[in-house]
């Protein structure tokens, strides 16, 4: 307990003091939170300041990106349409044009004999390298007036450049016409291997 | 005690200066005993302030606009009439604002505006700390350059306040010293030539007079008998043991035994500082006793 003499200062006074004091204090925390707040919104205004330049950096660079992605599709499909082009150009460059094959087929054929049917074989085969090779065959069908004319049309194909191995399959009598059914097989040279004979 | 400064009354330069050498701004004023108002009345105890305040005007009207703190000293009358006797201490509120103006203009911060009555007071506080001490009956005489003032207490708690309306107490020599005070003083540890320290075996802080036969003036003589009258009045059975002598006034120990010789009470000369650690190499005598009680009431460090 306080003594009567220790103050002489009215309550009323200290009172007064204590809030001033409190107004002081109280200024000085709001001035506090004022700066605080005007140097937070300075710094979140300039930093949404460089984040609308970036924005529209990276919306050009985004852009940018999209169209030399696009672009680099439409090249690689392009490549894939180049590389389908160039193997079905390889494929029609590497065989014997049919119409060839069809003419010394038939041209070659001897007097009263026939083919009832052609067939064309492709085959193709991978090697250990994982190389496609591709064999093709014609298979032929005929009738001829005897054996001499099967074998004269053998020698014929025989001879000529685009076509392999011709061998006979066989050779029948027909009873009912009294001629010669026969068969014959033989493989078509390779473009590719023709010209390197050509070359030679 | 870290360190005491003197400067002169209303000086507010050298005020701030010497706060300015300080830790702390936290200022306790201490009102000069000229500026204090004291008065005993007799009142009823369902008084209130405002009465009180009527009481006192009708022994001064400067207790109209005064600050005005009282202490009930003892009860006087029979069952059926009680009264109360209050000791009541006042201080003009233009005083008070000049002071605490003065101080804060200085830099510093008033927490407290005390009187030296009750800062003498509690500098003896450790004189009364045993069983038994509360019945030495203690006159303390507060002598200053331009006014005096009485207190007896019973052990260390004041029952009696008197301030003396003598004028011409200042001695020659204390006129000389005062005219020497520069505005600034920073005292150092040097012994006080002008004060004798204590002789072993006097209580600590209190040094005894010789006797003396000196003259006195008679108007102070006057007053001191009327106040030990009025305290015997009030206490029939309580006579006063001591008379201690505080104040800057109070370093002339001639006129001090002189006054204790002729109250025919042992006296004393204070030295609070004995009380405050490191008070003693700063400060020591009675001119300290106002600033050791307000530092024994407000430091946490005493000795």
């Amino acid at each position: 307990m306080k003594h009567p003499f220790d103050d002489f200062l009215p309550q009323t006074w200290h009172e007064e003091r204590a809030d001033n004091r409190v107004v002081r204090v109280g200024i000085l925390l709001v001035a506090i939170v004022l700066v605080a707040t005007a140097t937070a919104f300075a710094a979140t205004l300039s930093g949404w300041r460089s984040v609308l330049t970036n924005r529209e950096t990276v919306t050009a660079r985004w852009v940018d990106a999209s169209e030399r992605v696009q672009a680099y599709v439409k090249v690689q499909k392009d490549i894939q349409d180049a590389m389908n082009d160039k193997k079905t150009l390889q494929k029609l460059s590497s065989s014997v044009p049919r119409s060839l094959l069809l003419w010394e087929v038939t041209q070659s054929l001897p007097e009263q004999t026939r083919l009832d049917d052609i067939r064309l074989e492709t085959r193709k085969r991978m090697s250990d390298e994982e190389e496609t090779f591709t064999t093709e065959s014609i298979t032929l069908l005929g009738v001829a007036a005897n054996d001499a004319s099967i074998s004269s049309y053998i020698d014929t194909l025989s001879s000529c450049e685009y076509f392999a191995k011709v061998s006979l399959l066989y050779a029948q009598l027909d009873k009912q016409s009294d001629q010669r059914i026969f068969s014959v097989q033989l493989e078509i040279v390779n473009q590719e291997s023709l010209m390197v004979e050509v070359t030679e | 005690m870290q360190s005491a400064v003197e400067v002169a009354l209303g000086d507010s330069e050298a005020l701030k200066i010497a706060l300015s050498s300080c830790k702390g701004n936290r200022c306790v004023v201490s009102i000069d005993n000229k500026d204090l108002l004291v008065q005993h009345i007799r009142v009823s105890f369902d008084v209130d302030e405002n009465e009180i305040r009527k009481s006192l005007l009708k022994h001064d009207i400067a207790w109209g606009d005064a600050e005005i703190r009282q202490l009930t000293v003892t009860t006087t009358g029979d069952t059926t009439t009680p009264r109360q006797e209050l000791l009541c201490v006042g201080i003009k509120r233009e005083k008070t604002h000049e002071a605490v103006e003065c101080v804060e203009l200085a830099g510093g911060e008033v927490i407290a505006v005390t009187v030296p009555l009750y800062a003498s007071i509690r500098a003896f506080d450790r004189l009364y700390r045993r069983d038994g001490d509360e019945k030495i009956t203690s006159l303390l005489l507060d002598m200053d350059n331009n006014s005096s003032i009485v207190m007896i207490a019973h052990g260390s708690n004041c029952v009696f306040a008197h301030r003396l309306s003598i004028e011409d107490q200042k001695s020659d020599v204390e006129n000389a010293k005062q005219q020497e005070i520069p505005s600034l003083t920073l005292l150092h540890p040097e012994p006080n030539s002008d004060f004798e320290r204590r002789v072993e075996g006097d209580p600590r802080g209190l040094q005894s007079t010789e006797s003396s036969c000196d003259a006195i003036e008679p108007s102070l003589e006057s007053e001191l008998e009327q106040c030990l009258r009025h305290h015997g009045a009030l206490f029939p059975e309580r006579a006063v043991d001591r008379v201690i002598f505080t104040g800057r006034c109070a370093v002339d120990t001639a006129r001090c035994s002189a006054i204790a010789s002729h109250l025919g009470i042992a006296g004393y000369v204070a030295d609070p500082s004995a009380w405050v650690h490191g008070a003693d190499e700063y400060t020591s005598g009675p001119a300290w006793t106002t600033v050791a009680g307000i530092c024994i009431r407000y430091m946490e460090r005493v000795a």
